[in-house]
């Protein structure tokens, strides 16, 4: 389970009290929510001040894809959802994208775009090419 | 040599502190990404894969060695110590921080550079023939047009919003090394039958999802008109020009819908209501141009140069590269020395801080400081003499920047594909350089003579794939790459768009599918003087249809 105070924290978005606290706020968002990508899934966006590719842990923005929540039910899913609502002033681009599970149980990609994500080009660059 | 106006200074400075203040408020939160990003991309910065990238304009292609050796200490002291030469002859940066990118404008304003029109839904940079001004088949040199056509568009209010990106590109030569036919609009300087120099005018090429073959709208464009005649071509697209569908929106859809006749028409009308310019103002302001691009001081010399005959003897690698690698100048005793930026088994139009700085030193003690980017990837000093191409290449080789294969085989355009891009569908680079492993033997590519491979990794074209003899496009299918490959594509004056061969095949069976094609081509031609196309054209593509399963098979016996 997530442990993300963050879930607590987010806003209402639930027609009868906007930005209030009517607690209903993650059965108001998914009901009106867009299909998730297939589970699990993880969070991932690029930093807003240094570009690079991050994954949200629960807590923060961090760089290892191994160190992400894998969300594997929906309403996990709708919260990291909740979270890239929230987090515009951290991160650009953020999305949900399918995952699978490693052997520790840990997020490992689950597409070639993903994997050169998370590992940076497959080639030689700079100095090293 | 070109250099900018003082409005141009005031301008590049004044943008500078606009986006400095901008990066701050997006970072306070007072800009939200939706409201930051046009504003981000007016300044050629894009978020890719990985970090942010800068793609820095380079008019024309020209740079001298103090801008080359900016570029250089901004890709130590920002990037990871590179930059990559693009298909539209500009650079690009790929790993930079935010927050960095004002400091790194301000940079550049130094020496003369910007990111402007390097992005978003306005004219974009104005490309022009890489041999400008050096070439031995020019009318006229390109630039002072492009030039002309550049300050017309910067900031143009009329043009700041348009249905989509545009580009024009302008030749002066007999051979197209410009792509004039696959751009929104293609601009040819020709002479009439009274001797008048003025202009052909192609509209409506391009490449991307729906390429296509511009249409000439006009044969003969006078010189004073060319202005008020490109303001009526972009006043008939901004107003029927498909903003409800990105992907039909460019001038070449419309172009196509329209059909090339109505369009014309229409053009015609605007152009005969408007109100013009006058003649005057763009003679008097083609000249001021001009002197910009006043050409270097050259004396005629020797030619055939007896210092290089002797050298060539005595080197058999600087033989080689002197066969392909020298183009013919309009100065006796001179030539444009083309630096390949296609080593075997690196990634295509990439530069490392030192080899731009050994590129800056050569321009500056053997070319008259000048320097070119093509939209090849490669990188030219245009105007040396044939005396010094010993010494030249002698430094050459110590950069790693020697390799003899211009225009050969292993000169490949490729676009960054998944390694860095967020748009691409598979990767583009490492197939390049499969492809270079398997053809690395000089003799080899010498023997195949010209052939150009173009690579890109997503429908949108960037690698020019269309316009390659052979091409390869990236495409995702079922969660692997898949690479479809095309024949018979032309980027010169018989432009010509390839056709595919068949299905897509995965990575491992391009370098031996492509190899396969080409021995089918060695095997039917009649002898060195067969270019590939003619051999293509005489044939069909039925024998070459094979070489896809070949590649396949050659992939599984070496799995």
């Amino acid at each position: 389970m997530l442990k993300s105070p963050i879930f607590v924290q987010s806003a209402c978005y639930c027609k009868a009290c906007i930005g209030g606290e009517c607690g209903s706020r993650y059965i108001a968002r998914m009901e009106k929510s867009s299909k998730l990508p297939r589970l699990p899934l993880v969070l991932t966006a690029n930093d807003l001040r240094g570009g690079g590719v991050v994954y949200f842990d629960g807590e923060a923005w961090v760089s290892r894809l191994s160190d992400a929540v894998l969300a594997e039910d929906e309403a996990t899913a709708r919260q990291l959802e909740q979270v890239a609502a929230d987090s515009a002033g951290l991160v650009v681009d953020a999305y949900l994208v399918s995952a699978a599970k490693g052997e520790s149980g840990e997020p490992v990609s689950a597409h070639y775009r993903e994997q050169i994500r998370s590992s940076g080009p497959t080639i030689s660059f700079g100095e090293e090419a | 040599m070109y250099r900018y106006d003082e409005f141009d200074e005031q301008l590049v400075r004044e943008r500078v502190e606009q986006f400095r203040g901008q990066v701050a408020r997006r970072l306070d939160g007072s800009l939200t990404e939706d409201e930051f990003k046009p504003l981000r991309l007016m300044n050629g910065l894009y978020l890719q894969l990985h970090a942010y990238m800068l793609r820095v304009a380079v008019p024309y292609g020209t740079l001298n060695s103090a801008q080359m050796r900016q570029l250089a200490a901004i890709a130590e002291q920002y990037d990871r110590g590179y930059g990559h030469f693009t298909t539209r002859q500009n650079l690009q940066y790929n790993w930079l921080k935010l927050v960095d990118v004002p400091d790194i404008l301000a940079m550049l304003a130094d020496v003369g550079m910007h990111a402007i029109q390097t992005s978003g839904n306005c004219i974009r940079n104005v490309t022009a023939d890489h041999l400008a001004g050096a070439a031995a088949d020019e009318i006229e040199d390109p630039r002072p047009t492009a030039e002309l056509i550049r300050q017309w568009s910067t900031l143009h209010p009329e043009f700041e919003f348009l249905p989509r990106k545009f580009k024009i590109a302008v030749t002066g030569a007999e051979e197209d090394r410009a792509a004039v036919n696959v751009h929104d609009i293609g601009i040819r300087i020709v002479t009439n039958d009274a001797g008048q120099v003025g202009y052909r005018v192609i509209v409506g090429g391009g490449l991307g999802r729906t390429p296509m073959v511009g249409k000439t709208v006009r044969e003969f464009v006078p010189r004073e008109d060319l202005l008020d005649y490109l303001e009526a071509i972009l006043r008939v697209y901004n107003r029927h020009g498909r903003r409800d569908n990105k992907y039909k929106a460019r001038i070449k859809i419309l172009v196509h819908e329209l059909g090339a006749a109505e369009f014309t028409a229409q053009v015609e009308e605007e152009f005969r209501v408007m109100e013009r310019g006058g003649p005057e103002v763009a003679q008097a302001e083609l000249t001021r141009i001009a002197e910009y691009f006043a050409p270097p001081a050259l004396e005629e010399r020797e030619e055939p140069s007896t210092a290089l005959a002797d050298a060539r003897k005595a080197d058999p690698a600087l033989e080689l590269f002197a066969q392909h690698n020298l183009v013919a100048h309009k100065v006796r005793g001179h030539a444009a020395l083309i630096v390949s930026m296609k080593p075997i088994g690196k990634p295509p139009g990439d530069a490392t801080a030192d080899q731009m700085r050994v590129l800056a030193d050569l321009a500056e003690q053997y070319s008259h400081d000048e320097l070119r980017v093509t939209h090849m990837q490669n990188v030219v000093l245009p105007h040396v003499r044939l005396d010094d191409v010993p010494a030249i290449f002698e430094r050459l080789v110590e950069a790693g920047l020697a390799e003899p294969n211009a225009a050969l085989i292993t000169d490949i355009i490729a676009c960054p594909g998944m390694d860095y891009c967020a748009l691409a569908t598979a990767r583009s680079i490492p197939i390049a350089q499969d492809i270079q492993r398997v053809f690395a033997d000089p003799a080899r590519q010498a023997a195949i003579g010209q052939l150009s491979i173009k690579i890109s990794g997503c429908i949108n074209a960037c690698g020019h794939h269309h316009i390659g003899n052979i091409g390869i496009l990236g495409l995702e299918r079922a969660g692997r790459e898949n690479y479809q490959i095309t024949l018979g594509g032309d980027p010169g004056n018989a432009t010509a768009l390839g056709e595919r061969l068949g299905p897509g095949i995965d990575a491992e069976a391009v370098p031996g599918a492509i190899e396969a094609i080409v021995d089918t081509y060695l095997d039917l031609r009649e002898g060195p003087q067969e270019h590939f196309l003619d051999v293509l054209k005489r044939t069909g593509p039925d024998p070459f249809k094979p070489a896809l399963e070949a590649g396949q098979e050659a992939a599984n016996a070496s799995a």
